[in-house]
């Protein structure tokens, strides 16, 4: 795992804690939705709307689609971000 | 010089009618004009020759107490519809090409005999004009290939097997109303889709206003308020601007509305981003409905569902009617991308599940010759 990948998985943990309310959550790259309690479309829209504001990022419909889990996320703000 | 497609807006504000217009009409008011006397002209201007035209209408009737409003549409001379306009939905009309100028101009009389005075219908009205219809938005456009021309009744697709392929089926619709449940069949099988309309209603108009303005303000949190569900347990939003009501999933009581209205508002916009991205994307959609009064209604909503998603297919699910209990749970493609289907006998997930894919397993485009021999 490259270093700036390392840091948006780190800035993610602590993005999906807020979001679930849930500090002991443990995530890796692949984390995914059906790993997380309560981890439904509603919350995926909360979770691309902080991704968004955090990186100053637009995700579209076909890239949010195409997300299965945590690492693809990262991948996908690495490359928007680079 | 003939034109493709004409689209004219009669309220005050953004209004390009003006010049269309003929006798009968009365001054534009904020989001609408209201026709004059007993008949009201509009002079189309040549088209380019198509098979077939639709004619599409937003207006609304005046009907105080013991008035109801009708209709009739005449085109160079030709009777083209007769009906009593609904009070908001649009409609639309297919006019076959032969009777479209190419040359000149079309000449549009809309006859309501009908018309009434304000000041002698309704009490305290001071309004002396005769009116009868509002108009707000006429659209005449090519139809690829019109309603009702040899609609063909589907063969039923199996259920996807696995669950995966269930999922990707029902995940393809966002479910409108809120009748008999595919809203509570997708979460069943997991099939969640990330769509502005879904676990919501609309009427049909506020989604057509939508479609117009892109949704514009929907994401003003002044807009928004909360009611509790039937059960009192969870909170449903309402955006007054476009009458959207959506579950947030929330329990009444143990949330702080205020900034649960700070993060929908924002939900929503992100929502109705990815609405029109889908579009862009050239990402299909598909939408069911409750059932709709007339067919006319169907295919204005479908035609300007298409003009924004070229891709779109709309389902509405009715009833089978009483003459044809047979046709529970089979699909009727009614014209390319708009689709009638009748409620299965039971409604469980299997049976939304060969509704769904059969609407999925006809080619979107599939308005190419030949279509409708079958």
């Amino acid at each position: 795992m490259t270093t700036p990948a390392k840091r948006i998985l780190a800035d993610l943990t602590d993005l999906l804690h807020d979001i679930f309310v849930r500090p002991d959550l443990v995530v890796t790259p692949q984390t995914s939705a059906a790993d997380v309690s309560g981890w439904d479309s509603m919350k995926q829209i909360d979770i691309n709307i902080a991704v968004e504001e955090r990186y100053a990022i637009r995700l579209t419909s076909r890239e949010i689609d195409a997300i299965r889990n945590v690492g693809d996320l990262i991948d996908l703000i690495e490359r928007k971000t680079s | 010089m003939s034109e493709d497609a004409l689209h004219l807006t009669f309220a005050a504000k953004g209004s390009n009618a003006e010049p269309w217009l003929g006798e009968g009409w009365h001054h534009a008011e904020d989001d609408h004009r209201w026709t004059d006397g007993l008949a009201s002209v509009i002079r189309l201007p040549a088209f380019k020759p198509q098979p077939w035209f639709a004619l599409t209408l937003q207006c609304w009737p005046f009907n105080p107490p013991g008035v109801t409003q009708s209709a009739t549409l005449n085109l160079n001379g030709v009777e083209i519809a007769s009906y009593r306009p609904p009070h908001l939905p649009p409609v639309a009309f297919v006019i076959p090409g032969e009777l479209m100028r190419t040359d000149g101009e079309n000449r549009l009389v809309i006859h309501h005999p009908d018309a009434a005075s304000p000041a002698r219908t309704q009490q305290g009205s001071r309004d002396t004009r005769w009116v009868s219809l509002a108009f707000q938005r006429l659209d005449v456009q090519p139809l690829d290939a019109p309603l009702h021309v040899a609609p063909r009744l589907l063969p039923q697709t199996p259920a996807p097997e696995g669950a995966a392929a269930a999922r990707a089926v029902l995940a393809a619709f966002q479910s409108l109303g809120q009748r008999r449940g595919l809203g509570r069949t997708q979460p069943h099988c997991e099939a969640e889709p990330l769509g502005l309309l879904s676990f919501a209603s609309v009427l049909p108009e506020n989604l057509v206003k939508g479609l117009r303005t892109r949704f514009e303000g929907v994401g003003d949190v002044g807009q928004l308020s909360f009611v509790t569900d039937e059960n009192k347990r969870f909170l449903i939003g309402r955006h007054a601007l476009y009458g959207l009501d959506f579950q947030t999933f929330k329990l009444a009581g143990e949330t702080d509305v205020v900034d649960l209205a700070l993060k929908e508002a924002q939900r929503l916009a992100t929502l109705a981003r990815r609405f029109f991205e889908q579009r862009e994307n050239d990402e299909e959609i598909c939408l069911r409905l409750g059932g709709f009064e007339s067919p006319g209604e169907a295919l204005a909503l479908h035609l300007l569902l298409r003009a924004y998603h070229p891709r779109a297919r709309l389902l509405i699910v009715d009833d089978p009617p009483a003459h044809a209990p047979e046709r529970a749970g089979r699909v009727i493609e009614l014209r390319p991308g708009l689709y009638r289907g009748y409620f299965p006998v039971a409604t469980g997930p299997e049976e939304w599940l060969r509704l769904c894919a059969t609407v999925l397993a006809v080619g979107v485009d599939a308005d190419a010759p030949g279509y409708g021999s079958g």
